[in-house]
């Protein structure tokens, strides 16, 4: 089972993403259409059929052609239309950089509480018995259960 | 006359909404004997509050029908010219109009909940009985916010002064098939999110927590559960046929919006599987059906209020500030209950070990609120950043993307680990030999997957993923096959068949699982292995190259005779070869005729020489050949018809048709799931301690001199 697990680790660690030349269509994925009928889509969406999604293009595909990077376009394009061109809010500021952390900190705080409670109900469980032993359900699914355990491998 | 009737039956309506409230608060407050026929005038209550709202949806078809433009909704959403089918749809198509929609749903339910207690007062489930009611009148309180703003803010029958000849027609983007199938659906499960909410609220009136009670509730969820999930998927699948961009989900806020009541649902479903078995986790359920229901009503504020900015048409309104007071309401009202009966809502059984299966539902749990939360962060943060320090931000796919795909795929190991573990405990090397074979699996093909996806760490990543879940469950039917042949001595396909039947939850669960590694193994196909071309202007008989494909453009075409509710639509015949464009000779004959086209709708009703550019909308319509592996996928951009070349963009969307696939499972699972089980019924019928007769609440009052005793 630990080589199992070591081997894919091994695997995950291989990977890597590639390098190669950003397409316009990926650059316009991380860029916001800011015309009132786009709704703020991606401009990978809407470059066919909105002018100003087309300039937009535009400007990313002459930015390609000065072999500047994805983020370096984004970065460029930021710069010089705004933030609100960017999907992805700039990290340059503390509320920037809580934009894509937000979720994973409350998820990180939430788990502190639940594993503080859930190890104080273990520990007075085992000092104090179970409130009371769990009543003994006869149905299928337990049955078969029973049955599952010795077909385990 | 009619617009006036039609006004005239939602005051009706909301006068009977305010009355079936009013009879059953009165009823809970009464002693047993003198309550029957209070309940009973509330149960006519609830009828007559959903046949009147059917009457004035009903009416409001017929102003469509008949095309009487003196009413302003009729006209802003119809023309004379405008199909059968979208004169029906326009119903949902603005914003008045899919209020009265729903309030028509949510009506539909409060009269369907009143049955189904009546339905259950022969001999069924006392619990239902008792609970009905409240839960009905609580459905009723929240109807009285759609029938107030149908009835005072934005009523569906108001007249213009002026008539007009014609109306100005649906919205063109709307004008598809799925217009009459996605919205009635997405609305039903939506509006669906406060059935299970009422049962939780009439549950903490009635002082009722118990396996009854979670065996009713989760019947009551999973029904809307599923229905929203289908909604969801239609929405993908229509914007997947129609928008001509490639893809399915964009991470609109009115899609984020629909998503997130269904996260949260998902949670409850999982963990009220705990309080079912192990009496665990009540105030946890309470929190979670109560978040249900609240998301839904915060989603539809976002989505009507203007607060943030969406695609979708109807998302601009003055009716914000009424889901805001309303939600203050019902966030009040509910966590007040869960407050007040927290003493009697403490688990039965203590927590044993982390490693359980309660154990990862917890974590399951959790990381499905995270992703609620992550949902919902992502679509006010705009908003939030704006009030803050007054920067003007946006948030688009790629950040749902950095958010959304971690925590999708700690989802998906678990929906493989979680099902695999023991209630109450499990060991480590249990837990591991249970997992060898779904883990080799998935590491067996984990090298080609991430060779093939040019080492996509995310889309590969979720492909062994999938494979792992996909792995674990065939093993569970395969070893609960066998158990059950070596237990009855049954035949494997009869064991098999009895297996799915005789432990429905289980494996209908299991199937929905299924349903869930294939969604994401398509998720990660179409993310993470596609193609794309620039736009190639062509000229008739030149190709160009997507993926193993060769395509050829024809010519460009028009369609005859013209739909008449369009004014112009312009075809770009396309063949499609699977062989490199130097084998392809005049003799070749294609795979088949792709014709993305552009449709020209008018806008306006004005004589086309007074029309102005503004009046004309037109829509790329893609086409698309699909397979299991891929979907080879034609938008034309651009037509010149003096030159007679397109401009034609390609997509190759591998694995799409999975996702569309996952849906059948999807609905089949929950439907194994959720069908009732007859010995379950028997059961309860001749369990010791059933009335014979529904029982009645005893009043509050009552009750707390019955526990002094």
């Amino acid at each position: 089972m630990r080589l199992i697990l070591l081997a894919l680790w091994c695997f995950l660690g291989l990977a890597a993403p590639s390098h190669a030349a950003p397409t316009v269509s990926e650059v316009a994925h991380q860029i916001v259409c800011d015309c009132t009928s786009c709704g703020k889509q991606t401009i990978d969406q809407c470059m066919a059929t909105c002018a100003h999604g087309k300039e937009l293009a535009q400007e990313i595909r002459s930015q390609i052609e000065l072999g500047k990077t994805q983020e370096q376009i984004v970065e460029h394009i930021g710069k010089t239309r705004g933030e609100q061109f960017l999907a992805v809010p700039s990290q340059s500021n503390f509320l920037g950089r809580m934009a894509p952390l937000a979720p994973f900190l409350l998820l990180l705080i939430g788990v502190i509480p639940i594993v503080y409670i859930t190890r104080t109900r273990q520990r007075k469980a085992r000092i104090t018995g179970p409130k009371q032993t769990p009543q003994k359900i006869k149905s299928d699914d337990d049955r078969l259960d029973e049955a599952l355990k010795t077909f385990d491998y | 006359m009619l617009p006036s009737i039609g006004h005239l039956l939602l005051l009706l309506a909301l006068s009977c909404a305010v009355y079936q409230i009013g009879v059953n608060v009165v009823a809970y407050r009464m002693p047993e004997a003198r309550r029957r026929p209070l309940l009973s005038s509330g149960f006519n209550a609830s009828l007559a509050l959903w046949w009147l709202v059917c009457a004035a949806s009903g009416l409001l078809i017929y102003l469509f029908l008949t095309d009487d433009f003196s009413v302003n909704y009729v006209w802003a959403h119809s023309a004379k010219a405008q199909p059968l089918g979208y004169k029906v749809s326009a119903l949902w198509a603005g914003q008045s109009g899919s209020l009265l929609f729903w309030t028509l749903l949510l009506t539909g339910y409060c009269a369907l909940i009143s049955v189904s207690g009546k339905r259950h007062e022969r001999g069924g489930d006392p619990l239902q009985v008792q609970l009905a009611p409240t839960a009905s009148a609580v459905v009723a309180g929240i109807s009285l916010l759609f029938l107030y703003l149908v009835c005072f803010v934005t009523n569906p029958f108001e007249t213009n002064p002026v008539v007009a000849p014609d109306g100005t027609g649906m919205n063109p983007l709307l004008q598809n098939y799925w217009m009459q199938i996605h919205p009635p659906t997405l609305y039903l499960g939506y509006v669906g999110c406060s059935v299970p909410f009422a049962w939780a609220a009439a549950a903490l009136l009635h002082r009722q927590f118990g396996k009854d009670w979670v065996a009713l509730v989760r019947r009551w969820t999973l029904i809307p559960w599923l229905i929203l999930g289908m909604g969801i998927l239609m929405g993908g699948k229509w914007a997947y046929e129609t928008l001509g961009w490639g893809g399915y989900w964009a991470w609109d806020p009115v899609e984020n919006a629909s998503l997130l009541p269904w996260l949260t649902g998902t949670a409850f479903l999982h963990s009220i599987m705990i309080q079912g078995r192990r009496g665990m986790l009540k105030n946890w359920n309470m929190v979670l059906v109560s978040l249900t229901f609240l998301l839904s009503i915060f989603g539809t504020f976002l989505t009507r209020s203007g607060v943030v900015s969406s695609v979708h048409s109807f998302a601009e309104s003055n009716i914000g500030a009424y889901f805001l007071v309303f939600l203050a309401i019902s966030l009040v009202f509910s966590f007040g209950l869960i407050i007040w009966r927290r003493d009697e809502l403490s688990s039965e059984f203590g927590f044993e070990s982390v490693l359980s299966r309660e154990g990862a539902f917890m974590l399951n749990n959790w990381i499905l609120l995270g992703s609620a939360f992550a949902v919902l962060w992502g679509t006010i943060y705009p908003a939030l950043r704006e009030a803050v320090d007054g920067t003007s931000v946006s948030v688009g796919p790629p950040y749902f993307n950095i958010v959304m795909v971690p925590l999708g795929l700690m989802l998906l190991a678990l929906t493989g680990i979680g099902p695999l573990m023991a209630w109450r405990r499990t060991t480590p090397a249990a837990l591991g030999r249970t997992l060898v074979v779904p883990l080799c699996a998935a590491l067996v093909t984990a090298p080609l997957l991430y060779w093939l996806s040019a080492w996509h760490t995310g889309a590969a990543t979720a492909f062994c993923l999938s494979v792992f879940v996909l792995a674990g469950i065939v093993l569970e039917f395969v070893k609960g096959t066998r158990a059950r042949v070596s237990m009855t001595g049954e035949r494997a396909p009869q064991a098999f068949a009895n297996l799915l039947l005789r432990n429905r939850r289980r494996y209908g669960g299991y199937t929905v699982h299924l349903g869930i590694a294939l969604l994401f193994a398509g998720f990660a196909g179409s993310s993470g292995f596609n193609i794309e071309t620039e736009p190639i202007t062509l000229k008739p008989g030149e190709t160009m190259r997507v993926g193993e494909y060769t395509l050829r453009f024809e010519q460009l075409v028009r369609p005859s005779p013209m739909p008449p509710e369009k004014k112009d639509e312009i075809n770009a015949e396309v063949a499609v070869f699977l062989m490199p464009p130097e084998k392809i000779t005049p003799q070749t004959q294609p795979m088949t005729i792709l014709r993305p086209h552009i449709d020209i709708f008018n806008t306006s009703n004005a004589p086309e020489e007074t029309q102005s550019g503004d009046d004309i909308q037109s829509a790329r319509r893609p086409a698309i050949m699909s397979n299991l592996a891929n979907d080879l996928y034609l938008a034309l951009i651009e037509a010149d018809e003096k030159a007679g070349t397109a401009s034609i963009k390609a997509y190759l969307n591998p694995l799409v048709m999975w996702i569309w696939i996952s849906t059948i499972l999807f609905i089949a699972g929950t439907i194994i799931a959720v069908w009732p089980d007859r010995r379950a019924a028997l059961a309860r019928e001749h369990r010791d301690d059933a009335p014979a007769k529904p029982v009645r609440s005893a009043p509050p009052v009552a009750r707390s001199k019955e526990k002094t005793r």
